[in-house]
């Protein structure tokens, strides 16, 4: 019975002229021809079932259209809903017929502020389209039109709040958080109401007073204003009712000496009931952050056998320079290796936690440091593919001179800095899930942000940074398709099925890119 | 295994071997000494961007750029107002707030308050100086519009300040033994600096935390990279390279004209970078080595 209920809403997807519409049950499917979310599924893992692209044929690939935002870096994942392109730019968002690229409507936020270096994209909801704005609104679209139905202030502006995040949409609820610029705020993430914008919960990234975890600071000042921003948008497993995320950087983020302690939650890995907005379980991959290394990448989900037993899992590649494996039921520590290098950590303690060498906290006069502020990656959306077993991911080189410029028993925001003297360069790299291996590592220049997306017409794709889209043999990194698009992909590439035919979406620059195989 | 070298390609690539990792190897040099150039103009980093130490602080252009991306910042005040607010704010605040406006034993930290980031120009900073917070132990002051005007703007400045990382004052850099610092010099930089020549008076012309960025990477000088580009039949182009990706080499020859090679197994690429010394520094240099020399290069005045 379930099965003919997917199979008949996949058909509905595709029917050229069906209304707009996507109901919450739609993306408890695999991902298929619609790319109905900003990770596509709620797996995290950016791995289609299309194939009609394949290692065989991609060389054939041709330019279907392009569209021309005229705007900064789209570093949005694009929505794919029953033939319609849904994109964004902070304070913007565009639907393009996503079979001709041609714009249905363009809608623009009148902004109050807040910080505009980024938008991660939309969440749709039956009739309705969500987003936030930079200056910490909600705001919901219909879908068809663009005419903006309502908007609920999630975030103060004025504490130096931002918004950046693609809601994520489980049933009734409609999960978003604000960014922390610099001030020393606490993170937080909400729940609204699809229909109406009315607040249905808020979870804070540090504990209340007396709770668990709050030992982890040394008073109520530092505790109540440590960080812990949520960045980028969460993962969720239905049969668990889990819906997984990352926490970022306590505040004061480089001067520690005003927070000693582990400083709970911020830097975790956590496992929440998006009913009750209560917390199920935790995994802290950075204990005491000094260097901003968040763990605010994707928690991408996966089920593997491990010692005899089929087990469901989580894996995250940490901007700290380490790849986690944890067990999804409960949050237990499977796997820690490091896939980039770092001098920050002396090892691992018996969690598998890094170690943080005190000797690479920032200090007055400098210290060296491996990566820089920018991470061993970032932001950029990774994919897991199940053919392989390969975790991939978007790796950055760096080294920074890390300072320490507020020595007070009180810092306040940064309280230090760290000036790069080598950036770059970068490369995608595939981790075996089994023992956090590096299997290979494919060079990809300077500058090289974007995501990756992989299918099972067996290809990786993803860029350089020398504006080259890419197409490598997920087994072994061999390039095996490329095209110059003159402007480096800032997002993550997607793919979908329009009319028996498969279409690749990328963005490069502020431009969208279609190409499929030329028609029969 | 951690510890193995960031700095050249990490390749371990499966079948992709043999020629494709000799090209990789090659690609991922030449983008090496290409980063060097472009490091400034980055743009991997988005989070929190991270303004580059040489622009000039302060400056109108600068304001005006930073609040195109952070609209929100307070905007600088008037410096004359700033000093005169930071005198009446030691003398009349900092006892309870604390020196820095961070709070102290009884007054809270001002630069996280709700009411002093929702405060624009004093209408809701003055009227809590005037009255007091009694029920919170804080007594009025009676002070007059000017002085009130001045302690709001040296608060509005002090959470600029401190919202604004790269505005922030790196302390003394020189804190390490300038012997010890030469005596590294002559073992690993005397190659390319024979006699220091090229350095003297390199601490006259960069400051503290400039300096020693500057020596330990000083990719904001135009460093041309060198290649010789060979083709099967054994002809040799060599210039100064323009472009080098996974698929193309292009490069300015010895008469300025440009030439543009697509990458085969076949094409051999060698590339000669005068910053190749720094990054091998940097692969090795501990933080005492690092302090010891620029504590040295500090005596270059």
């Amino acid at each position: 019975m379930r099965t003919l209920f997917l199979l008949f809403f996949a058909l509905l997807s595709s029917r050229p002229g069906a209304p707009q519409n996507l109901d919450p049950r739609d993306l408890l499917s695999p991902l298929g021809s619609a790319w109905p979310t900003y990770n596509g599924d709620y797996s995290g893992r950016r791995f289609s079932q299309l194939s009609q692209i394949t290692s065989a044929n991609v060389r054939n690939l041709g330019l279907v259209w392009t569209f021309d935002s005229g705007n900064d870096p789209i570093k949005a994942t694009p929505l794919v809903v029953q033939g319609v392109i849904y994109f964004s730019v902070p304070d913007r968002a565009w639907a393009l017929d996503a079979r001709t690229g041609r714009l249905i409507w363009h809608w623009e936020n009148k902004s109050r502020g807040g910080t505009h270096i980024g938008h991660r994209g939309t969440a749709m909801y039956g009739k309705w389209l969500f987003l936030v704005t930079p200056d910490n609104y909600l705001v919901s679209l219909d879908a068809a039109t663009g005419k903006e139905r309502w908007r609920t202030e999630i975030a103060d502006l004025k504490l130096d709040y931002f918004s950046s995040v693609a809601p994520v949409i489980i049933r009734n609820h409609v999960l978003v958080s604000p960014s922390i610029e610099s001030t020393d705020n606490r993170g937080y993430l909400d729940s609204y109401d699809p229909e109406t914008g009315a607040l249905q919960w808020r979870w804070y990234s540090t504990p209340d007073a007396g709770e668990p975890g709050a030992e982890t600071w040394p008073n109520d000042e530092a505790r109540s204003h440590g960080g812990g921003a949520i960045w980028i948008p969460g993962t969720y497993d239905p049969e668990l009712n889990l819906f997984y995320f990352g926490t970022a950087n306590p505040q004061p983020v480089m001067a520690g000496q005003g927070r000693l302690g582990d400083n709970l939650w911020t830097d975790s890995i956590v496992a929440l009931n998006p009913d009750s907005g209560k917390m199920v379980w935790f995994y802290q991959t950075t204990p005491h952050d000094t260097h901003d290394w968040d763990s605010a990448e994707t928690p991408v989900l996966f089920d593997a056998e491990l010692d005899g037993r089929k087990r469901k899992l989580l894996a995250q590649t940490n901007r700290n320079g380490y790849f986690f494996v944890l067990d999804r039921i409960t949050g237990e520590h499977i796997l820690t290796a490091p896939f980039a290098p770092n001098n920050w950590a002396k090892g691992l303690d018996a969690q598998g936690r890094p170690i943080r060498d005190p000797n690479k906290d920032p200090q007055p006069a400098g210290v060296l440091v491996i990566p820089s502020e920018e991470g061993a990656t970032n932001w950029f959306p990774p994919s897991l593919d199940p053919e392989t077993g390969f975790f991939y991911v978007r790796v950055t080189r760096s080294v920074a001179v890390y300072y320490l410029t507020d020595t007070s028993s009180k810092p306040e925001a940064w309280g230090g800095i760290d000036k790069a003297v080598l950036r770059g360069p970068s490369s995608i790299a595939a981790i075996d899930c089994k023992d956090g291996k590096v299997v290979w590592d494919h060079p990809t220049g300077v500058g090289a942000v974007s995501g990756l997306l992989t299918t099972a017409g067996r290809l990786l794709f993803g860029g350089d940074g020398s504006g080259n889209a890419l197409a490598l043999d997920p087994l072994t990194g061999r390039t095996i398709w490329h095209v110059n698009l003159n402007q480096n992909m800032f997002n993550g590439p997607v793919t979908y099925q329009l009319d028996q035919r498969q279409y690749l979406l990328l963005a490069a620059g502020g431009k969208l890119f279609a190409f499929a195989l030329p028609e029969p | 295994m951690l510890k193995e070298n960031p700095f050249l390609s990490n390749l371990r690539a499966g079948s992709a071997k043999t020629n494709a990792l000799r090209l990789a190897d090659v690609f991922m040099r030449g983008l090496l000494a290409i980063l060097i150039l472009c490091a400034a103009s980055s743009t991997a980093q988005e989070k929190k961007p991270n303004t580059p130490a040489s622009e000039p602080v302060n400056s109108g252009a600068v304001d005006d750029s930073l609040r195109s991306i952070y609209p929100n910042l307070p905007p600088n005040q008037d410096p004359a107002a700033v000093a005169r607010g930071k005198d009446l704010y030691g003398a009349n605040c900092a006892f309870c707030h604390g020196k820095e406006a961070t709070g102290g034993n009884t007054g809270p930290d001002l630069l996280r308050s709700v009411l002093v980031n929702h405060d624009e120009k004093g209408e809701l900073i003055g009227p809590v100086i005037r009255q007091g917070r009694t029920s919170k132990g804080m007594p009025g002051f009676d002070l007059p519009n000017s002085q009130i005007s001045d302690l709001v703007a040296f608060l509005h400045q002090r959470n600029r300040d401190a919202r604004l990382r790269f505005t922030y004052k790196v302390p003394s850099v020189a804190i390490g033994d300038a012997l010890a610092g030469k005596a590294y010099f002559a073992l690993h930089c005397t190659t390319c600096h024979p006699a220091n020549h090229d350095l003297a008076g390199i601490a006259s012309k960069y400051k503290g935390d400039e300096l020693q960025q500057r020596w330990l990477n000083p990719g904001g000088q135009s460093a041309d990279v060198t290649v010789t580009v060979t083709l099967p039949i054994g002809q040799k182009y060599t210039g100064k390279l323009k472009h080098l990706d996974e698929f193309n080499v292009s490069l300015y020859d010895s008469q300025g004209a440009y030439r543009s090679f697509p990458l085969t197994s076949k094409i051999k690429v060698e590339l000669q970078d005068p910053l190749d010394g720094h990054r091998k520094l940097l692969e090795q240099l501990t933080d005492t080595d690092m302090h010891d020399v620029t504590t040295y290069l500090e005596t270059l005045q």
